[in-house]
């Protein structure tokens, strides 16, 4: 988080995170279409030529003055393949919460099970962890023949009975409650930190 | 949760001073203060300038950020102390200011780099006492119980056809 108080703006940080093709691109992409166009920065996607983000894809959105205060969100999402672990790491920097996207299909459950404690190793080399920071899970392409069943999603993923969404992000199904919630669930996070700050000043 | 305690308007009207006389003296494109998430703490640009800076900051810091994590690759102890981007006709120069703060200054080819660099580390010897200041801010004050509300309704309109 970042308060730049000559401004007035409060700037905010989201990382979709998850494994390879799991829709965490999709989700921005769907985003960017669909935002005011004078609420959003351009769309910045550092991808390969077989269209693989290689470091990170980028969003910024502003919703305008909110009580003369203008908060900004900086959504990024990470590189999904095993061997951009530290580029992950490096994206990581500074976020105030996350969205999970997991690939709902039966032969993913693996890989969103790899990924999910990658992202805890990563939070917890920053002295976080996932039991106490905001986070959600978006279980995306829910259409297909083969994803697995919600209670079985949950049972799998969802330790810690956070939020979750249903999705399929190419269709933009599930993509605006999502991004809603995390930045509800940021905000408050960012409001109960101030608190407890002013409690142990006083 | 990392937090920024921010700049306050004193600090960052001294800071946008010294970022204004840099692009004056050096006649830059832009200039602009950066912290390793990508968040523009100060910015100035050329009246000519024409520049995404918000998106120029992100990739600024997503290649800081890298290059810092090479270095330790590397057993550097330290972040790297500057870069330099050359183009055909834009450069542009990023040095440290402090372990979390960069400066990246874009300058179109004509510039001596040497003049660059030179007049960069003046900046950052002017900027790190300012930025080392706590900020007195009133952190309390920030969100109220309506913001929540305000804040859905701001989304709902956002986004078009929900």
């Amino acid at each position: 988080m970042f308060i730049h108080w000559a401004l007035k703006e409060i700037h905010l940080k989201i990382v979709y995170y998850g494994p390879a093709l799991c829709g965490k691109t999709a989700n921005l992409q769907y985003i960017h279409s669909r935002i005011d166009p004078a609420l959003k920065s351009d769309l910045v996607m550092l991808k390969t030529q077989e269209d693989r983000t290689i470091f990170f894809d980028f969003l910024q959105l502003e919703v305008g003055f909110i009580d003369n205060k203008k908060p900004k969100f900086n959504i990024y999402t990470v590189p999904g393949q095993v061997n951009y672990n530290h580029t992950r790491k490096v994206v990581l920097n500074g976020v105030d919460g996350i969205v999970f996207v997991a690939d709902s299909q039966k032969e993913m459950m693996d890989a969103n099970l790899d990924t999910l404690l990658d992202l805890e190793k990563h939070l917890i080399a920053d002295g976080k962890t996932l039991e106490d920071f905001p986070w959600i899970l978006q279980y995306n392409k829910r259409d297909l023949p083969n994803a697995e069943s919600i209670q079985e999603m949950e049972t799998k993923l969802n330790f810690f009975n956070v939020p979750h969404f249903e999705a399929i992000a190419t269709q933009g199904k599930g993509v605006f409650p999502t991004v809603k919630e995390v930045v509800k669930l940021v905000v408050a996070n960012v409001q109960q930190h101030l608190e407890d700050g002013k409690r142990m000043r006083a | 949760m990392q937090s920024n305690e921010g700049m306050s308007e004193a600090q960052y009207n001294q800071v946008l001073s010294c970022l204004a006389e840099l692009v004056k003296k050096l006649r830059l494109s832009a200039v602009f203060l950066v912290d390793s998430s990508g968040r523009i703490l100060a910015e100035k640009m050329s009246k000519s300038g024409r520049i995404d800076t918000t998106v120029l900051a992100t990739l600024a810091a997503g290649s800081y950020s890298a290059a810092n994590e090479m270095t330790r690759q590397l057993g550097e102890k330290s972040n790297i102390k500057m870069m330099l981007y050359e183009g055909e006709n834009q450069n542009v120069f990023i040095s440290s200011v402090t372990n979390d703060i960069f400066l990246a200054i874009v300058f179109e080819t004509g510039v001596a780099l040497g003049m660059v660099r030179l007049f960069a580390k003046r900046t950052l010897l002017q900027l790190q006492p300012i930025l080392r200041e706590k900020s007195q801010n009133r952190y309390e004050a920030l969100f109220d119980q309506h913001f929540q509300g305000l804040l859905d309704e701001k989304l709902n309109q956002s986004f078009l056809d929900e």
